[in-house]
């Protein structure tokens, strides 16, 4: 991060260029310290414009960090100053997120689709990224069918591109077809989106699509090969230390193995989640032993 | 939408099998915590439990022998 003096506008551009791509590599800490820096040189500078897309990046990148300390205020403030349709997106877009992430997802479908209507001017990868999240908000309603609609358009407005979103826009594309009942049709879109995710280290994105095909295949009653991707999800969540990720696995672990009859241990995986979630509940075990509640489950609603 | 015996198996354990329905009148799928969470304020005590700590405290109170002393009002220690 030291390395890139900002001295200009150029070097303003070129972080920019590289905050981006940490982004989209995972790197948010990092990219969140460039952004700060640019951010500081653009208001030390007087570049008013410059300043506010750095400002409205860093707080789109420090959401993704901790939505709790989200300033609502001063990005709502951004929204209505918006001179331009990009500084307009980047308000909306991340006061959908912080609503999102506290789980109001009607306001969050409100600035979502504001952000959708700025992007129509805007290049085509702000208009997936608006429809991709839009699909997020209807599939954690359980809006599956309408979700399907919105991923087919980020789909093809990114096609052709070897990139993390497309394969994310896929990924997600794939689970709520299967949840539609077009399983078949979800996994044509789910088993490609996770080969890219592996082979390219996306660990996070890659922990919840095998997640997806542990599901799918759990609805398509073949335990043995959903193990085998709950298995890997659970790895890959307590590598990356996501709490809510490993809970999920453990839970469709536990169901697999009670698919395959091997009580002990979905008893096990079981009495995991009892300890965590009803610690006084001993009867949960039993319940989820003897009662598949997993199409109640929303692999798209984490809390 | 559940099979009777689930609702058998569950009966066995003590658990009432409206349960069931309760979760699936929500219709839209929820998040694991969530869905835990509804699981288990949907399933009552279990009664057998709870009959059996109640009898177990009537039980320690048949032991003890009636309170031969009248109750008395005020300091016990004041002298009348």
């Amino acid at each position: 991060v030291t390395e890139l003096e900002i001295r200009s506008r150029g070097d303003f551009e070129k972080a920019r260029e590289r905050w981006a791509a940490w982004v989209e590599a995972g790197h948010l800490q990092e990219a969140l310290e460039l952004a700060d820096r640019a951010w500081r040189w653009a208001e030390a500078a007087g570049e008013e414009g410059l300043a506010v897309r750095a400002e409205l990046n860093r707080w789109a990148i420090a959401v993704e960090l901790d939505a709790s300390q989200a300033p609502t205020e001063r990005l709502r403030q951004l929204l209505l100053e918006a001179s331009d349709a990009e500084h307009g997106f980047l308000a909306s877009y991340t006061l959908a997120r912080v609503h999102e992430l506290s789980g109001d997802l009607r306001k969050a479908l409100f600035y979502a689709r504001q952000a959708r209507e700025r992007a129509q001017r805007l290049e085509p990868g702000r208009k997936a990224a608006s429809a991709n999240l839009i699909g997020n908000l209807l599939a954690a309603q359980g809006r599956f069918a309408e979700a399907v609609g919105e991923y087919r358009v980020a789909g093809e407005l990114l096609a052709g591109q070897d990139s993390l979103r497309l394969a994310v826009v896929r990924q997600n594309l794939g689970y709520c077809l299967a949840r539609s009942g077009r399983v078949t049709e979800g996994l044509r879109e789910l088993i490609p989106a996770t080969r890219w995710l592996q082979e390219r280290g996306a660990l996070r994105h890659e922990a919840q699509a095998r997640l997806d095909l542990a599901f799918v295949r759990l609805e398509l009653g073949q335990a043995a090969r959903a193990l085998r991707h709950a298995r890997r999800a659970l790895a890959l969540a307590q590598a990356v230390s996501w709490f809510e990720l490993e809970q999920n696995a453990r839970f469709l672990l536990g169901c697999c193995w009670r698919d395959l009859g091997e009580v002990f241990l979905a008893r096990r995986e079981f009495s995991r989640l009892q300890e965590a979630f009803a610690p006084d509940g001993d009867y949960l075990v039993e319940v989820l032993l003897a009662w598949d509640v997993r199409p109640w489950l929303n692999l798209r609603v984490l809390r | 939408m559940y099979r009777p015996e689930v609702a058998e198996r569950l009966e066995a354990f003590g658990l009432d099998a409206s349960v069931l329905d309760r979760v699936e009148a929500e219709g839209v799928p929820v998040s694991l915590p969530e869905l835990l969470k509804l699981v288990a304020v949907s399933v009552p005590r279990d009664p057998e439990q709870t009959s059996s700590k109640k009898e177990s405290k009537e039980s320690i109170e048949e032991e003890l022998p009636p309170n031969r002393w009248p109750r008395r009002r005020g300091n016990p220690r004041r002298l009348p």
